[in-house]
């Protein structure tokens, strides 16, 4: 390491790119890269890294820097935080937010599509706020006195204002002058959709926040890469993490910037790679360090998030029913775990398949069209009388032989159930067994046999066809006792006739004449393993009258391991289920390929003339101008490598590398939270772009500020730099009312229907 | 960036390497193998050490690949005397062809009309219509066996042109000699080789553009030569005749392109010294060559097509009225009339071929679903044409009710009322939900009296195509759109569902809020009391406007790629491109349970699974080749590097490109859209037998493909390895070769032994 740290320039090969070109001599006209800004360039940059006030704070670069802070973060504080409260009805997505915030102060559970962080740090907010959890934020309701909510959205908005800092900051590292950073910073603050967004109680402040500092972080650590293993890198990698594990945890957008990170720290570990001169130990150690940093500590984070939600969350209802049952008996509250502890013939159970989708074992008066005629049996997911089944023990393990002569006798064994005892179940509501047949196929899957509910009042109802042997497979470590228990003994029912297993096959029967219910089939193949959960049920209800209930919770162990996945997995399969519904247009969803244009502003709140009206658009110049650039740079990268294959490419490799690294972080960082957006089936809304779009404003100064020092004085840089933000900041004033709330008729802004798509003040999807 | 430095390095080392003086002429350091000078010194120096049998192996190596070629797709090629599986299609076609009737297909024409050019050189006049898949041939005189036999013939090349692409690209006698085996031996090739069906046209063309390109690349150092422009040329139309065989080829364009791409990258590399003129000369002979070329081919094919089919047939349908009317013996351009106020006519749906009436019927106060209808009487679309179909034609305004008024032709964007001959009311529509769609409007008729009802009885005619108001409506050659003038919904009409008991079961018509949409287009079928005389159907004939081939050909092209797209219909034995190279499932082609004989198409599954074994081979090397390189470590030889990158990478290219595009596919796809890449699989399998056995590559290379060979194999161990896969491979080939000919019966259990994985869904396993 020390050998490492004191030859910098082995860690990037100097050597790689460039200098075995011959450059041609440069064209007497061109003004080379950064010759021209020279003076704010390399002043500012040798200012901000000497230091000036604190060691601490270095990093943030001298006095000036932190004064051009201070002042950036005060004129976004002004535009964030102008009349925020004006609205004081629950607004837009407030609706859902500020309802999941107050779970946490009422802590009862509840289930959503994004991962805990964002909705916790609301729930901070309303604690902060002094809100007890009790209003319950319905869509366009007054706010309560005891509701603080302006205080809420100051909260929330401080990530928007965070924003701006932290876009300087960013830009500084990716080597841009101080003015420059400043315009990124004020082309941040000055767009409409990113204030707008950040004003309310929503995620997208948060996630903004997350990302930006993301990125701030990631471009702090790049500019440590010559000194690593420093206390700096250390820092600023950990940093890195840190800020990865929080936004991710904040919404799953937040994935596509640890994709970023990710493809960034690749593209470096596989230079690092190419550096021969760089020794496999110390590369062995880049990689253990980026290991811990960029995956262990985000996954931590990531799971620290939920198991704070896990704890504070701990009053039953029923949105819990998906967690694992271990997990429900040790709520508050909660429905199941007082229950009766053994079962005995004469109990009354409910089976549960292990499959999610399947629920109950069902049956109802409707038979199969098809195969034996007889009455269904399917797996039903709500709770009805026809899921009840009565339990009776026929003989006792081991005794399978005799269960022809226990027929004969017809005479159900008293006692506590256990594993491979020979029982019957006994479907109450309509009189019938549970009744395998090896004659039929199926409805569905060929391959399994049929299931069905035989008349108990019919010739050979009582059959082995309908004797079943239990069968305990991995039950709770407390209720091990070789009996079959409530909640805590999963089991596999193996038909005494063929010995065939009940299993949930996964497919659905038809909607005519099954109800779209979930099939349920007999598995004769006896060479397959069946520990999966279409063969597993659990006795998710047990009633019977003569034994009193006990607490089952003490029996059951959970993992928070468990609930984490379980969590998870729901959350895919309820983002996956939120699909566009293409019979019913929707004004308010948008496609991808409409954002970066801004085709389709969206209206936050109702349109009549006398309510205070907000609508999502953003400053058009900052959307349409950024998105032109991220668009072109492509081809600008082909016309220099076209001109590199020519040699007559007048860069000089260094400034080259470091623009293109520079430029590929912030383009980069546009692609992966852009494009992922066109393969997702879910609807898709403006402020998804958001992101995305906090990218290409930092991308638009980047490149402003560099295709101009190609041709320009400083002073012309200048120029340029005052025309752009005032153009910008003009055209934030020009929408501000979109923005800050408009109470007065609509047809006033005219002005503002830049577009025909727009709905500012025509509604083409109007009813 | 880095990736060009990357070869600017490989170039070097591979120069320094090749022991070159570095100041050799540009392009020494590039070529595939060896350079000329070096073949040249190595054959003399062990030109005496060479024995006759090695030295022409190559010839030997081609005339058995030849033989075994012919057998294995002639064999039996008789049998079965019957309609197999696709020859339902191509056979249908290729009668249409002959028959010059007009027809209308997804794919392009040029392997169609080959195989019908095969049957015009064996006098088969298209007598038959292959109609069901196990029609008998024999009985219909058809002259099947020629036809597959001429199909067959670029079957057979097959192997011939894979064994001249490896040698051409510096494989080994040895590998070439195994590639050309593994084709072959591949039972889906030979089952698609031995019938009338396209894709073995199509495969012949996909490898001789290969081939050619190969050609043409070993050119470059001699660029604007006349070779050099010959296999450009050739590559060229090679590549337009793929491209013209079905959809599918156009897969080959990527691949082609890619390899220009490249070409052209390193031709602009400056320290070649290429001036940007020089470069612009390149690239406009490639733009001529990859582009002009093959466009001119597949318009060419495409007026031949034209110029075939001037009869009326099968396909007409699909088409506008103009283009339907050059079409000889068109009913459209022999009872075409001009439509006049006071013309009692009857609408009939383009799409669906209903008629549009009305009956004494009404409407049922309320439908299953609870909503409410208005009770109307009932419009509703009839298969079959009736008095009730009947609607006379009314002038909007009744001001110019005059006789001259009335007698006016209908035009374009004129508004009319629409009165129902039989019960006398006027066509309306209001806004009432109709029975089966919530969204849409209910139509139904409104009596002459009701004068309240006057603005909803307002219909537009809108003609598709019409130039300004002047245009005529025409009964069956104009298609036509009625618009409701007050409400701007457009009468429309669907399949399914039916309406239900009440409505008698015809379909319902409602107003379709979207008036664009292209299913809302109606024709005149008739003018009640109207038909043709002779003279008149004579005259309508002249008068038919003449359309251009680009015309005709831009219309075919729309019509082609829209219901390509709309393939979409599941079929029993489609499947999807992940299970491809695993061969999981075949195709059952054709059963015959008298003799309990089926032919399953299936590859070649031992040949198949090596090929993705030697596919993820490269896959794995290649990755660790280049991280050895980038540490600066060498492991194998730097000619023997660059040929794993370029001729063994255009062989995975060309897989990949034939093979992964479908995963983009909505439409349904088969396992014989794997067969492009199922050659370059075994392509790759012998190259990478090569690269795992053979150290040097000079000494063992050829040249040409039927050039002179230096050596044979390296080691007993290449000969063994050689032995094994082409014996493994072969066998595997005669094993299942009763279910590729169909040749006999098998008992069950010889069905059961061949299932190799339980999804062949083969027939007679019981």
């Amino acid at each position: 390491m020390g050998s490492y740290r004191s030859k910098p320039a082995v860690f990037y090969d100097q050597s790689t790119n460039f200098d075995d070109i011959h450059l041609p001599a440069r064209p007497a006209g061109f003004s080379a890269y950064p010759t021209a800004g020279k003076g704010t360039h390399s002043g500012t940059t040798a200012a901000f890294a000497s230091s000036g006030g604190s060691r601490r704070w270095a990093w943030l670069g001298g006095t000036s820097e932190r004064a051009m802070i201070v002042m950036l973060t005060l004129v976004a504080v002004v535009t964030k935080l102008y009349r925020i409260g004006r609205r004081n009805s629950v607004s837009w997505d407030e609706a859902h937010f500020g309802k999941f915030g107050a779970y946490y102060l009422n802590q009862t559970f509840y289930h959503d599509v994004h991962p805990p962080l964002a909705k916790m740090l609301v729930g901070l907010s309303e604690l902060l706020a002094g809100h007890n959890g009790s209003f319950d934020f319905k869509g366009g309701h007054t706010y309560p006195a005891y509701v603080n909510y302006r205080f809420m959205r100051v909260f929330n908005a401080g990530f928007g204002i965070a924003l701006t800092p932290m876009a300087y900051v960013t830009c500084r590292k990716l080597r841009m002058p101080t003015e420059f950073a400043a315009m990124a910073a004020l082309f941040v603050t000055f767009d409409n959709a990113l204030c707008v967004m950040s004003r309310f109680i929503l995620l997208d402040a948060p996630l903004l926040g997350f990302t930006g500092l993301a990125l701030t972080m990631l471009a702090c650590f790049y500019r440590q890469r010559q000194h690593p293993f420093s206390t700096d890198w250390w820092r600023f990698l950990l940093l890195t993490g840190l800020a990865l594990g929080l936004v991710a945890s904040a919404k799953w957008v937040g994935l596509f910037a640890v994709t970023l990170v990710g493809s960034f720290t690749i593209v470096e570990l596989f230079e690092m790679f190419c550096n021969t001169r760089l020794p496999m130990r110390v590369y062995a150690k880049h990689w253990a360090a980026r290991i811990v940093a960029l995956i262990v500590i985000p996954l931590c984070i990531y799971a620290l998030c939920f198991k704070v939600h896990f704890s504070v969350l701990s009053r039953y209802r029923s949105a819990a029913s998906f967690m694992p049952i271990g997990f429900q008996t040790k709520m508050r509250g909660n429905p199941i775990s007082r229950q009766p502890y053994e079962i005995h013939t004469g109990s009354a159970v409910r089976l549960q398949s292990h499959t999610s989708a399947t629920g109950y074992l069902h049956s109802h008066l409707h038979n199969y069209p098809m195969g034996s005629m007889r009455q269904q049996i399917t797996g039903y997911g709500y709770a009805d009388p026809n899921n009840i089944w009565n339990i009776r023990r026929v003989a006792a393990a081991g005794s399978f032989q005799h269960a022809e002569d226990v027929l004969a006798t017809g005479d159900p064994i008293a006692g506590a159930i256990g594993n491979g005892d020979i029982i019957t179940l006994h479907h109450n509501s309509t009189n019938t067994y549970l009744y395998a047949d090896p004659g039929f196929e199926a409805p569905f899957s060929k391959k399994y046999r049929e299931v069905s509910a035989m008349k108990d009042n019919e010739p050979g109802a009582l059959s082995s066809n309908s004797l079943w042997v239990v069968e305990i497979v991995n039950p709770e470590r407390r209720m091990n006792d070789g009996q079959i228990h409530p909640l805590g003994t999963p089991i596999r029912l193996r038909s005494a006739a063929m010995g065939c297993t009940l299993l949930s096959t996964g497919e659905r029967l038809d909607k005519n004449w099954g109800w779209n219910q979930a099939e349920i089939a007999c598995d004769i193949d006896k060479s397959s393993t069946q520990d999966s959960g279409g063969y597993l049920w659990t006795i998710e209800r047990h009633i019977n009258a003569n034994m009193t209930s006990v607490n089952l919770g003490k029996f059951m162990s959970s993992s928070f391991l468990r609930d984490f996945g379980v969590v998870n997995r729901q959350m895919w399969i309820t983002n996956n289920a939120l699909v566009p519904d293409h019979d019913k247009h929707n004004v308010l969803e948008s496609g991808p390929i409409s954002w970066p244009f801004m085709v389709y502003p969206m209206r936050m709140v109702g349109w009549d003339d006398g309510s205070i009206k907000y609508l999502e658009i953003g400053n058009p110049l900052l959307w349409w101008a950024s998105a032109t650039v991220c668009l072109i740079f492509p081809l600008q990268l082909f016309y220099w490598l076209v001109r590199w294959q020519r040699r007559s490419f007048n860069w000089m490799p260094d400034q080259f590398r470091e623009y293109i690294e520079g430029a590929m972080i912030l383009w980069g960082g546009w692609v992966l939270h852009y494009l992922p957006f066109f393969l997702m089936g879910r609807v898709t809304y403006l402020h998804h772009y958001l992101p995305a779009l906090y990218f290409s404003i930092l991308f638009l100064a980047y490149q402003i500020y560099h295709t101009c020092s190609w041709y320009m004085s400083r002073r012309g840089l200048i120029r340029v730099l005052y025309v752009c933000v005032s153009v910008v900041a003009f055209t934030f004033w020009w929408f501000s009312p979109l923005t800050y709330g408009w109470d007065k008729p609509i047809k006033d802004l005219k002005g503002m229907q830049w577009v025909s798509s727009w709905p500012v003040y025509t509604d083409k999807f109007a009813l | 960036m880095s990736v060009g430095e990357g070869q600017l390095k490989a170039r070097t080392s591979g120069r320094t390497a090749g022991g070159k003086p570095v100041s050799s002429k540009a392009g020494d350091f590039e070529s595939i193998a060896t350079t000329p000078e070096s073949v040249d010194a190595d054959t003399s120096s062990t030109k005496a050490t060479v024995p006759w049998w090695v030295r022409d192996a190559s010839s030997y190596a081609f005339t058995c690949l030849t033989v075994l070629s012919f057998v294995t797709r002639y064999w039996r090629i008789w049998d079965p005397a019957q309609v197999v599986f696709d020859e339902v299609h191509f056979g249908k076609f290729a009668s249409y062809y002959l028959r010059r009737q007009y027809y209308f297909d997804v794919h392009p024409p040029l392997a169609k009309m080959l195989i019908a050019a095969g049957g015009w050189l064996v006098g088969y006049d298209g007598g038959f219509l292959f109609d069901k898949i196990g029609l008998d041939y024999m009985s219909h005189g058809v002259p099947y066996i020629m036809l597959r036999g001429w199909v067959a013939l670029f079957g057979a090349a097959l192997p011939l042109l894979v064994y001249m692409i490896m040698a051409e690209s510096g494989y080994s006698v040895a590998a070439a000699l195994l590639a050309g085996l593994l084709v072959t031996f591949d039972n889906a090739l030979v089952a698609h080789g031995r019938l009338i069906m396209l894709d073995n046209i199509m495969l012949f063309f996909i490898l001789a553009t290969v081939y050619a390109y190969v050609r043409f690349f070993k050119q470059r150092h001699r660029a604007f030569s006349a070779q050099w422009w010959a296999w450009l040329i050739g590559s060229g139309a090679m590549l337009g005749c793929t491209v013209s065989c079905k959809l599918v080829g156009l897969l080959t364009i990527p691949l082609i392109g890619s390899a220009v791409i490249y070409d052209l990258w390193r031709i602009i590399d400056i320290r070649r010294g290429t001036t940007m003129a020089q470069f612009a000369q390149h690239f406009a002979a490639r733009v001529v060559g990859f582009i002009a070329v093959p466009f001119a081919l597949y318009l060419g094919f495409f007026y031949i097509h034209f110029a075939v089919l001037t009869h009326t047939g099968p396909g007409d349908g699909y088409h506008t009225a103009q283009f339907q009317m050059q079409l000889i013996d068109s009913p459209m351009a022999k009872s075409s009339f001009n439509v006049h106020y006071g013309d009692e006519i009857a609408f009939r749906h383009r799409d669906t071929g209903v008629y549009l009436e009305s009956s004494t019927a009404r409407y049922p106060l309320r439908y299953e679903d609870k909503r409410v209808s208005s009770q109307g009487q009932q419009v509703t679309g009839a298969k079959k044409s009736s008095d009730a179909a009947y609607w006379r034609i009314i002038p909007a305004s009744r001001q110019d009710d005059t006789f001259e008024g009335f007698m006016a032709r209908l035009r374009h964007t004129d508004v009319v009322q629409l009165e129902h001959v039989v019960t006398g009311g006027l066509l309306r529509t209001h806004d009432v939900a109709s029975p089966l769609m919530p969204t849409n409007m209910e139509f139904t008729v409104a009596a002459a009296n009701d004068t309240a009802a006057t603005p909803d009885t307002m219909w537009q005619i809108r003609i598709d195509g019409a130039i300004g108001n002047t245009t005529q409506l025409k009964t069956s050659a104009s298609f036509v759109r009625v618009v409701s003038e007050q409400h701007g919904v457009a009468m429309w009409t669907h399949l399914k569902p039916l309406l239900p008991e009440w409505g008698g079961r015809h379909q319902e018509i409602n107003g379709n809020k979207k008036p664009e949409e292209k299913s809302a287009v109606w024709t005149v079928a008739k003018i009640r009391g109207r038909v043709a005389t002779p003279a008149e159907q004579e005259e309508m004939r002249r008068r038919v406007t003449p359309m251009s081939f680009l015309a005709k050909y831009a219309e075919l092209q729309g019509l082609m790629l829209h219901h390509n797209s709309a393939l979409t219909a599941t079929h029993p034995f489609q499947s999807s491109p992940i299970s491809w190279p695993l061969l999981t499932r075949g195709i059952s082609f054709w059963t015959d349970n008298a003799q309990r004989r089926q032919i399953y198409l299936l590859g070649n599954p031992a040949g198949w699974w090596m090929a993705d074994v030697a596919l993820l081979l490269y896959a794995m090397l290649v990755p660790l080749l280049e991280f050895f390189r980038r540490r600066a470590v060498r492991v194998i030889d730097p000619v023997a590097e660059r040929h794993l990158q370029r001729s063994t990478a255009f062989i995975v290219a060309a897989w990949a490109l034939h093979y992964l595009p479908f995963f983009l596919m909505g439409r349904s796809l088969f396992l014989h859209h794997y067969l492009p890449s199922s050659i370059f699989a075994y392509m790759l399998l012998a190259a990478m037998f090569h690269f795992f056995n053979f150290d040097d590559y000079r000494r063992f290379s050829l040249r040409n493909w039927n050039g002179r060979a230096r050596a044979l194999l390296p080691s007993p161990i290449a000969a063994l390895v050689f032995a094994v896969i082409a014996v493994v491979h072969i066998a595997t080939f005669v094993f299942f070769a009763p279910l590729t000919y169909g040749s006999r019966s098998l008992p069950p259990d010889e069905i059961n032994s061949r299932r190799w994985l339980s999804s062949y869904d083969l027939h007679f396993q019981k």
